[in-house]
C-alpha cells in the first residue's frame, strides 16, 4: 500500500513537471531577475552599475510625477472596478439563471472582447472616442454640441475603455456564485412573504458576495496593470503604471527605474492575489469553477 | 405593469445594453471599414471593399498573419498539453502542497502581463541564445496555461470515476482506461483549452511587443505598428475586421460543438 502511494506521488510529480519547469526558467528566474534590477544603480546613457542602492524607490516617493501616476492609476483603476461592478452584476444574473438555449451565443458573445486582444479593442475605442469618431459626429448631428468634446487622451476614455474588458472577467465569478444559490431559498422568501426587490437584498445579493470580491480583485489586479489601452486611449498624457515601467525601459533606457515601477505593480498584485485566494478558498467556489 | 413584470424588463435592457456596449468597438470597426474615403470617419462616406484587397496585398499583414499563426498553434498543443497534464496531477494525485501549487500555476491570470513581457526580453538579451519564436512560444504558454488548467480542472472535478474503475475491473490496464476513458471524457475542457490557448496567443500584445522584432512581428504588434504611424489608415479596419470574424465564428463553432456541457 505504502508502495502504491509513493509510485503515485512519483507520477504525480511528472506529470507536474514539464508545466513546473516552464514555470520556474520562464515565469520565475526571468521576473525575479527583472525586479532585482530595481535595486542597482542607473548610469544615463543605458548602463547599470550593479551597486545594491534603493535610490530607485526614493525617487518613486519622492517626486509627484511618479507617485502621481501610482494614485491616478489606483484612482482610474476603482472607478473601473465599480462601474464594472455596476453594469456587471445584472448580466450575471440573466447568464446564471436565463433557461433560454441561446445561452451559447450570449456567452460567446461576453468572451469576445477579452479573446480579440486589447489592439483591436483599443483600436474600436478610438475610432468610437475620436474627433470625428461616434460620439462625438451623434452629439453633433443632434445639436448638443457645436465643437468636437475631448474624449481621446482623457482619463474618461481610458475608463470607458477598459470598463469594456475588465467587465467581463467582473461577471463570470459573479455568474459562477450566483449559480449555485438554490433557487428554492429565493422562491422560499417569496412565500414567506418577500417581494422581489427584498429577496433579492436580503437573499441573492449578501450570498453572491464572495463572487463580487473575486471579481472586483481580479477586475482591480488587471486594470492597475493595464498597458495598452491606457497607452493607445491615453497616450503620454494619462500615464499609467504600465505605461511608465515601458517608457522609462524602452525609451529612456532605464533599466532599473522601470524596474522599480514593475516591482511595485507586482507587489501590489501579490497583496490582491493573497485577499482573492483567502476569499476564494473559505467559500470553496474554488474547485469547480473559473476565477 | 406587476413589480414582477418591471423587473423582467429593467433586467432585460439593463442586460441588452451591456451587449451593446461589450459589442460596440468591434462593431464600429467593421462598419469604418466598408468607408471609401482614405482616412477613417463615422459614420462611413461610401462603400468598398478596397481597403480589403489592400490590406490583404500588403506583405507585412501576411508575413505576420503567419508567424502569429505559427506561434499561436504550436501555443495551442503544447499548452493544452502540458496543462492537461498538470491538470490530471494537481486534481488525482496526492502531492504535497496542492493548494499552493494550484495557486502558483493560476498566477499568470492576474500577475502584470506587461512585467512578464519586460522579463523575458531582458531575460533573452542575457541568455543570448533564445531565438525569437522559441521565446514568444515560452511567453505565450506561461499566459495560456492558466486558462487550460481552469477548463480541464472543471471538467475532472465533475467526473464520474466509476466509469474508469469499471472499465479496469474488466481487464482494461492503466494506459488503456487512459485513452478509452478518462481522455474522452475531459475532451471538452481540451478543446476548449486549445481554442482559448489560440486566441489568447493570437491577440496577445503584452508580451509580443517586447519579444518581436523590426522584422518578426506578430499580427496585433503589426496593426500597433500600423496605429502608432497613422492610427486614420482605412486598412487597419479592414484587417481588424477580418480577425474580428473569422475569432467570432471559431467561437461561436466551439459553443455549438460542446453544447450543453457546461464549461462555462
Amino acid at each position: 500500500m505504502k508502495l502504491l502511494t509513493s509510485s503515485k506521488r512519483f507520477a504525480g510529480f511528472f506529470l507536474l513537471l514539464p508545466a513546473l519547469v516552464l514555470f520556474i526558467l520562464f515565469f520565475i528566474i526571468p521576473t525575479l531577475i527583472l525586479l532585482s534590477n530595481s535595486l542597482f544603480h542607473f548610469v544615463p546613457g543605458g548602463g547599470i552599475e550593479r551597486t545594491l542602492t534603493i535610490e530607485n524607490f526614493l525617487k518613486f516617493v519622492k517626486e509627484p510625477r511618479y507617485y502621481g501616476i501610482l494614485f491616478k492609476t489606483i484612482w482610474i483603476s476603482l472607478v473601473v472596478v465599480v462601474s464594472s461592478l455596476i453594469i456587471g452584476y445584472p448580466v450575471a444574473y440573466f447568464l446564471a439563471r436565463t433557461r433560454s438555449r441561446l445561452r451559447i451565443l450570449w456567452m460567446t458573445m461576453l468572451l469576445m472582447p477579452i479573446l480579440i486582444g486589447p489592439v483591436i479593442r483599443a483600436y474600436g475605442w478610438q475610432v468610437i472616442l475620436g474627433n470625428v469618431g461616434l460620439i462625438n459626429t451623434l452629439l453633433i448631428k443632434l445639436h448638443f454640441i457645436q465643437e468636437p468634446i475631448k474624449l481621446m487622451f482623457t482619463s474618461f476614455g481610458v475608463i470607458i475603455a477598459l470598463t469594456q474588458v475588465v467587465v467581463v472577467l467582473m461577471i463570470l465569478p459573479i455568474m459562477s456564485v450566483l449559480k449555485k444559490i438554490e433557487p428554492s431559498l429565493e422562491e422560499a422568501a417569496q412565500d414567506l412573504g418577500a417581494n422581489k426587490i427584498k429577496t433579492f437584498i436580503q437573499i441573492t445579493l449578501p450570498l453572491s458576495l464572495p463572487g463580487i470580491a473575486a471579481g472586483s480583485s481580479l477586475a482591480f489586479a488587471l486594470s492597475l496593470s493595464a498597458f495598452v489601452v491606457p497607452e493607445l486611449i491615453g497616450g503620454a498624457v494619462i500615464g499609467m503604471m504600465g505605461v511608465e515601467a515601458v517608457k522609462q525601459i524602452m525609451s529612456f533606457l532605464n533599466w532599473p527605474f522601470g524596474a522599480a515601477i514593475s516591482t511595485i505593480l507586482v507587489l501590489f498584485t501579490l497583496v490582491i492575489m493573497y485577499f482573492y485566494e483567502k476569499l476564494l478558498y473559505r467559500t470553496q467556489m474554488y474547485s469547480s469553477e473559473f476565477k | 405593469m406587476t413589480t414582477d413584470n418591471f423587473g423582467k424588463v429593467f433586467l432585460g435592457s439593463t442586460v441588452a445594453l451591456v451587449y451593446c456596449f461589450l459589442l460596440l468597438p468591434m462593431a464600429i470597426v467593421i462598419i469604418v471599414s466598408f468607408t471609401s474615403t482614405e482616412y477613417v470617419v463615422f459614420p462611413p462616406k461610401g462603400l468598398t471593399l478596397h481597403w480589403y484587397g489592400e490590406a490583404l496585398s500588403l506583405e507585412q499583414f501576411l508575413n505576420s498573419f503567419k508567424i502569429s499563426l505559427s506561434v499561436a498553434a504550436l501555443v495551442s498543443l503544447l499548452s493544452t498539453t502540458i496543462g492537461t497534464m498538470a491538470s490530471l496531477a494537481l486534481v488525482r494525485y496526492p502531492l504535497p502542497g496542492k493548494e499552493a501549487l494550484s495557486i502558483f500555476f493560476l498566477s499568470p491570470l492576474m500577475f502584470p502581463s506587461v512585467v512578464l513581457g519586460i522579463a523575458l526580453l531582458h531575460y533573452i538579451n542575457t541568455l543570448r541564445i533564445v531565438p525569437v519564436l522559441p521565446a514568444l512560444v515560452l511567453g505565450h504558454i506561461i499566459i495560456t496555461i492558466p486558462f487550460v488548467i481552469r477548463t480541464v480542472s472543471a471538467v475532472l472535478y465533475g467526473f464520474d470515476r466509476s466509469l474508469e474503475e469499471a472499465a479496469m475491473d474488466l481487464g482494461a490496464g492503466r494506459v488503456k482506461t487512459f485513452f478509452k476513458i478518462t481522455l474522452p471524457l475531459i475532451k471538452p475542457g481540451m478543446i476548449n483549452g486549445v481554442l482559448f490557448s489560440f486566441l489568447i496567443s493570437f491577440g496577445d500584445m503584452n508580451i509580443s511587443l517586447f519579444l518581436s522584432g523590426p522584422l518578426f512581428k506578430t499580427l496585433p504588434v503589426q496593426i500597433y505598428s500600423f496605429i502608432n504611424l497613422s492610427s486614420v489608415d482605412p486598412t487597419i479596419a479592414a484587417i481588424s475586421s477580418l480577425i474580428i470574424v473569422v475569432e467570432s465564428l471559431l467561437l461561436g463553432a466551439l459553443f455549438k460543438l460542446l453544447g450543453s456541457r457546461e464549461i462555462w
